[in-house]
C-alpha cells in the first residue's frame, strides 16, 4: 500500500473494526506478511494522528501549567513514551501468554495487537480529550489526556457533590473505554494463542500489572534516551 | 432477554461503575490540598513586615476614605449655594474653583478606592502564601497588582495636576471679595490644602504597597506548581 492510500484504508478498516471487533478479528489472518506490513503502516498512521490530537490539546492549556516550569509534563516525551509503553505491553502480553502455554508467535501478536491498538489509541484519545475539555470547562480545571488511557487533572477543583457527580460520569465512560481496550486485547490474544478466555484474561491482567510496576523505570529510560536523541526525535515529532 | 430485564441490566451496567467512581472520587478528593510553599525564616519575616504595613495602611486608608467621601457631600452643597444668582460675577470665579475642587475631591475618593483595592490584593497574596491556595489564584492576584500599579500612579498624577490647577485658580486676594464669598474662598483654600495632604498620604500608601508587592511577587513565583491532583490509571 503506498503512503497516500493508508488514510483511506485506515478509515475503512477502523469503521469495520468499531462496528464489530469480534468479526473483524475473526476475518483477520495474523500469519500473513501483508497483514503484518499493514499493521505497521496503520500503527505509524495512528501514531501521527494521536500525536496531533495531543499536541492540539497541549496547545490549548495555559503555558504556566505545561511550560518549562512544569517539568513533569514534557510534551515531546509524552508523545514518545506512550508508544514505547504500548510496544513493551505487547511484548509483556506475549511473554505472559507463552508462559501460560500459548501457541502464538511474537510476530502474530505484534500484527494483531498493533492493528487493534492502531484503531483504539487515536479513538480513545479523541473521545477522552473531547470529554475532558467539557468536564474541565465546568470544573475550572484542565484535564490532560495522555494516550491511550492516561488522564491528569492539572489544577485542584472544588470537590463539591455536583462536581464529583460530573467527574464520576467521566470516569464511567473511562471505565468502559478501558474495558473495551482490555476485551479487544483479550480477543486478539485468544485468537493468536488459541487458549481459553480465562487464561487470556490472566495473561492480560498480569501484563497490565507488570507494565504498571515497570512504568517508572520505563519513563526514566525513555527520558534518558530522549535527552540524548532529542534533536533527532524532534524532527519526526 | 425481555425488555424490562434489558433495561435493568443496562441501568445496572451504568449505575454500578458510576456509583463506584463517585465513591472513589469522594475518598480521594477528601485528602487533596494544594501544597504549601516552604517558607524560610527570612521569607516569613518578609510576610510579617508586609502584613504589618498593609494592615496599618488599610485601616488608615479606609477611615480617610469615609472622611473624603463626606467632604464630597459638603463641597457639593457649597457648589449648589455658589450657583445662586445673588453672588453676581465675583461669585462665578469662586463657583468654577468650587466645581474644580469638587471634581478633585471625587477623584481623590476614586484614588483612595484604587489604593485600598491594591492594599487588599497584597493582603490577599500574603494570606495565600501562608495558607494552601491554588498557585493560579496567586499568579492572577499578582498580575492584577502589576496591572493596577501604573493606572493608580497615573490617576494620582492626574489628580495632583488638578489640585495644583485649582490652587492656581484660587490665587485671588480674598480681601477683594465681598462676604460671604471671602468665607467661601477660605473654605475652598482649606479644602485644597487638605486634598494636597490626602494625595501625599495616598502616594505614600501606594509606594508602600508597591514596595510590599515586589518580595511577594518573588515568593509567589517560588510556590510549587500543582502538577496533578488526580491521575488515572497509573
Amino acid at each position: 500500500m503506498n503512503i497516500f492510500e493508508i488514510p483511506g484504508a485506515y478509515k475503512k478498516d477502523s469503521i469495520q473494526f468499531f462496528k464489530s471487533p469480534r468479526l473483524f478479528l475473526k476475518d483477520l489472518n495474523f500469519e500473513a506478511t501483508e497483514e503484518a506490513r499493514c499493521s505497521v503502516e496503520y500503527l505509524g498512521f495512528a501514531f501521527l494522528l494521536s500525536s496531533a490530537f495531543v499536541l492540539v490539546e497541549l496547545k490549548l492549556i495555559p503555558e504556566e501549567l505545561t511550560g518549562p516550569a512544569a517539568a513533569s509534563v514534557q510534551k515531546d516525551e509524552l508523545i514518545f513514551s506512550y508508544w514505547v509503553s504500548t510496544i513493551v505491553f505487547v511484548l509483556l502480553s506475549h511473554a505472559a501468554c507463552r508462559l501460560l502455554s500459548g501457541q502464538g508467535r511474537l510476530r502474530t501478536d505484534l500484527t494483531g495487537l498493533c492493528r487493534v491498538y492502531s484503531f483504539l489509541i487515536p479513538a480513545t484519545t479523541l473521545v477522552l480529550i473531547v470529554l475532558g475539555w467539557s468536564i474541565g470547562a465546568v470544573l475550572s480545571t484542565y484535564l490532560v489526556v495522555t494516550p491511550p488511557l492516561g488522564v491528569l487533572l492539572l489544577e485542584p477543583f472544588e470537590p463539591s457533590t455536583n462536581h464529583l457527580l460530573l467527574l464520576a460520569g467521566f470516569l464511567t465512560v473511562y471505565f468502559y473505554l478501558a474495558l473495551f481496550f482490555v476485551l479487544c486485547t483479550v480477543g486478539t490474544l485468544h485468537k493468536t494463542h488459541r487458549f481459553t478466555y480465562g487464561r487470556t484474561l490472566v495473561a492480560t491482567s498480569s501484563s497490565v500489572v507488570a507494565l504498571g510496576l515497570i512504568q517508572p523505570v520505563l519513563t526514566f529510560c525513555v527520558r534518558r534516551f530522549f535527552d540524548i536523541f532529542e534533536p533527532l526525535i524532534k524532527v519526526f515529532l | 432477554m425481555t425488555v424490562p430485564r434489558r433495561i435493568v441490566t443496562g441501568a445496572l451496567a451504568v449505575l454500578l461503575p458510576y456509583a463506584a467512581s463517585f465513591g472513589i472520587l469522594w475518598v480521594r478528593t477528601r485528602s487533596i490540598a494544594p501544597p504549601r510553599a516552604t517558607l524560610s525564616t527570612k521569607e516569613v519575616d518578609i510576610l510579617d513586615w508586609a502584613q504589618d504595613i498593609l494592615t496599618r495602611n488599610l485601616d488608615t486608608a479606609e477611615k480617610e476614605m469615609t472622611r473624603t467621601s463626606s467632604a464630597v457631600t459638603n463641597l457639593g452643597r457649597d457648589v449648589k449655594d455658589l450657583s445662586e444668582p445673588w453672588y453676581g460675577n465675583a461669585g462665578d470665579e469662586i463657583l468654577s474653583s468650587a466645581q474644580l475642587t469638587l471634581n478633585n475631591q471625587r477623584r481623590l475618593v476614586d484614588v483612595q478606592k484604587m489604593v485600598i483595592g491594591e492594599l487588599k490584593l497584597c493582603d490577599q497574596t500574603i494570606k495565600g502564601l501562608r495558607q494552601p491556595i491554588s498557585r493560579r489564584i496567586l499568579m492572577d492576584t499578582i498580575r492584577e497588582i502589576d496591572e493596577w500599579a501604573p493606572k493608580i500612579q497615573e490617576t494620582i498624577d492626574e489628580t495632583g495636576r488638578g489640585i495644583v490647577k485649582t490652587k492656581l485658580g484660587l490665587r485671588i486676594d480674598p480681601k477683594t471679595l465681598p462676604e460671604p464669598l471671602g468665607y467661601e474662598w477660605n473654605r475652598l483654600m482649606l479644602a485644597n490644602m487638605e486634598q494636597e495632604a490626602t494625595l501625599t498620604d495616598l502616594k505614600s500608601l501606594h509606594s508602600d504597597a508597591t514596595k510590599a508587592a515586589e518580595p511577594l511577587k518573588r515568593l509567589v513565583e517560588r510556590t510549587p506548581i500543582i502538577y496533578q491532583t488526580l491521575r488515572f490509571p497509573f
